[in-house]
């Protein structure tokens, strides 16, 4: 199969690093350029990748490279629309982050310029091409657990804002400056931008959409802050799944500007576990693991060092067959508006202070 | 002998033997009770649960999640065996020392075979932890409950700390419970669980010949005993030896009944619902 000749937009996202590797790797693609938001990504992407050129302009890139199929949008969540309008302009197809954005309108314009282009657009939902969760869906078509009771999940790391301020920006994260609840010094914005996985699992693994959901902020663990930083959320899916699920940015981090060795505080960076209560009997997962473990160099703590990621093979696998072969994504844009519907949900529970009701 | 009279005799063994464990302590420390007692024939892994009917003066002692299905009996004493069990105790004196500070969330998970404990089971000692570790009352939840066998809630206490408490019946018979306890500080992160694991460890694994067998003994005065059985003998040692106000224990064991039910209701009218009487 032809290569898909492919470049990133913006850089600022906290997935950036993640395609470098996969970029360069793949067999699958020709990584033809990237366009860098401001100076500093520009000079990060300088250090981590060679021979690829680099733009600080993005109609520089395009004009000067035609020959772009697809693009990364590696960028803040408030710049997928205008890069969406562009994309749909010079029939470029389109790997989104895994928000595309909260505000629904803007998501349906996206939709509609997408489907118009007669684009692939594939968001970035990496779990699903994770193995033990794969295994997971295994067993549960398998019967091993009988029907579905209960899901409990969380999707807990480390804040990134120090390394990607726009994280910590209502505006930019979020979309728009809309306070938590009344007398809350707190905006939208925060951990729960950050954590759409769980919502889209379960959906997945139980083919229900959401009923009923609930959510609760907790006093912030970085006081400084003006976004949410833990949070926690139940509810029910219309098929009667109960679930609970904790998004949060819990495991504290050093504020590092940029991320490597030395940045947790907290053992364990990142964790994604998940408990399925059946009928029959109970599915208890870590997503990822088994890890190593040491107490070395650059802060002598006992860190966890994880072992395994290459979800983005299996992403970027499904993504230039979509391409190739005209075909829609798993994780599109239509089907992934209710896991974007559902977390407004959240936030608009927190505001009303009392379970929402989700259409 | 038919199945439920042979379930009844080794109860009747068990509870002979935790009261002579007790005694044991009781001798040992020249404690004496201020009245007859007894421990009550339900405990657990003596599955449903019933409060006793005493019909005399003796003290009855009994694990207070497992009375929650009649009213308790005026000489009946409600225990809190988890407070006694020594990874609570550390997490407790972890947070009153504020080794980790200021609590802002926490994370309880508490999953059986529903022989060893119901839901309702669950539920108590969840909601007694969480009050008692917080340090503050539960002021509002929201709960959702699957068929009987699973409750997700979502609670806020008074203090402003938020909890959630994961309960299930969903393990197979004859699993031992699975549980975990996360207490998440603006300064530190306090867990009876080892980071990057998913169930509890046991301090000896022996691989032999005919099967692997584990255990955990974590009481040297009460060896042979597991932990829920030495914390029922502590604290059934601690309440004879400093004998608490029977009407305050009763009127706590109404508290948690009362967030057990309002459990069922929350998931009933789909709604918050606030605790009477507690607000922040």
């Amino acid at each position: 199969m032809k290569p898909v000749k492919i470049a990133m937009l913006s850089l600022t996202h906290g997935h950036t690093r993640k395609y470098f590797q996969t970029l360069q790797d793949s067999p699958k693609l020709e990584w033809v350029a990237a366009h860098a938001d401001n100076d500093t990504v520009r000079e990060r992407f300088c250090r981590a990748v060679g021979g690829v050129p680099c733009y600080m302009d993005e109609d520089e890139l395009f004009d000067r490279h035609p020959e772009i199929e697809a693009v990364v949008l590696a960028s803040e969540n408030s710049k997928h629309l205008s890069q969406i309008e562009k994309c749909a302009q010079r029939g470029v197809h389109i790997l989104s982050m895994k928000i595309p954005t909260f505000d629904m309108d803007e998501y349906d314009r996206m939709i509609r310029l997408v489907d118009e282009a007669g684009l692939v657009c594939q968001v970035e939902l990496e779990l699903h091409y994770n193995p033990v969760i794969r295994r997971i869906q295994r067993l549960l078509d398998e019967g091993a657990i009988g029907r579905l009771l209960s899901m409990q999940a969380t999707n807990i790391t480390l804040s990134p804002v120090w390394a990607f301020p726009w994280q910590g920006v209502p505006e930019l994260s979020y979309g728009s400056r809309i306070p938590l609840a009344e007398g809350d010094p707190r905006f939208r914005g925060g951990t729960l931008c950050d954590h759409p996985h769980v919502f889209d699992l379960i959906r997945w693994l139980t083919g229900s959409e959401f009923e009923h959901v609930n959510a609760e902020v907790a006093p912030n663990m970085r006081e400084d802050l003006e976004v949410e930083d833990l949070m926690l959320v139940n509810g029910k899916m219309a098929d009667g799944t109960s679930f609970l699920f904790d998004p949060s940015w819990s495991r504290l981090e050093e504020r590092l500007p940029e991320p490597g060795p030395g940045w947790e505080i907290f053992p364990k960076r990142m964790e994604v576990n998940i408990t399925l209560g059946g009928e029959t009997g109970t599915l208890m997962a870590d997503c990822f693991g088994p890890n190593v473990y040491h107490n070395g160099a650059p802060r002598d703590r006992y860190t966890v060092q994880y072992t395994y990621f290459d979800e983005w093979i299996g992403l970027i696998d499904e993504f230039v067959d979509c391409v190739r072969h005209g075909r829609t994504p798993k994780i599109n844009l239509k089907w992934h508006r209710q896991t974007i519907e559902v977390m407004n949900a959240c936030y608009e529970s927190i505001s009303a202070g009392r379970p929402m009701t989700v259409n | 002998m038919s199945i439920t009279e042979e379930k009844q005799a080794l109860a009747t063994a068990s509870k002979n033997g935790l009261e002579a464990a007790i005694a044991g302590l009781l001798t040992k420390y020249s404690v004496k009770p201020k009245s007859e007692w007894q421990l009550a024939p339900n405990g657990p892994g003596d599955g449903p649960t019933n409060c006793p009917d005493a019909s005399d003066d003796t003290l009855t002692l009994v694990p207070g999640n497992f009375c929650l299905d009649a009213p308790l009996d005026a000489q009946s004493l409600p225990l809190l065996p988890w407070r006694s069990e020594r990874r609570f105790i550390e997490l407790k004196q972890i947070v009153d020392t504020r080794t980790v500070e200021p609590l802002l969330m926490c994370r309880f998970a508490c999953l059986t075979d529903g022989e060893s404990m119901s839901l309702g089971n669950i539920l108590y000692r969840e909601f007694d932890l969480a009050e008692w570790l917080c340090g503050s009352p539960i002021e509002r939840l929201y709960a959702t409950v699957a068929d009987e066998r699973s409750a997700n809630v979502v609670a806020r206490l008074a203090n402003g700390i938020v909890c959630s408490i994961e309960a299930a019946t969903t393990l197979p018979q004859g699993t031992t419970m699975q549980d975990r306890h996360e207490l998440i500080a603006r300064r530190g992160i306090a867990s009876d669980r080892v980071v990057d694991t998913q169930i509890a460890q046991d301090s000896i694994y022996a691989f032999t010949d005919s099967k692997v067998s584990r255990y955990t003994d974590v009481d040297g005065e009460l060896f042979g005993l597991d932990a829920q059985e030495a914390s029922l003998i502590r604290s059934a040692f601690e309440a004879l030896s400093q004998p608490p106000d029977l009407s305050d224990t009763h009127q706590s064991h109404q508290h948690l009944q009362d967030l057990i039910s309002l459990t069922w209701e929350s998931d009933r009218l789909g709604e918050r619902l606030s605790v009477e009487g507690v607000s922040a």
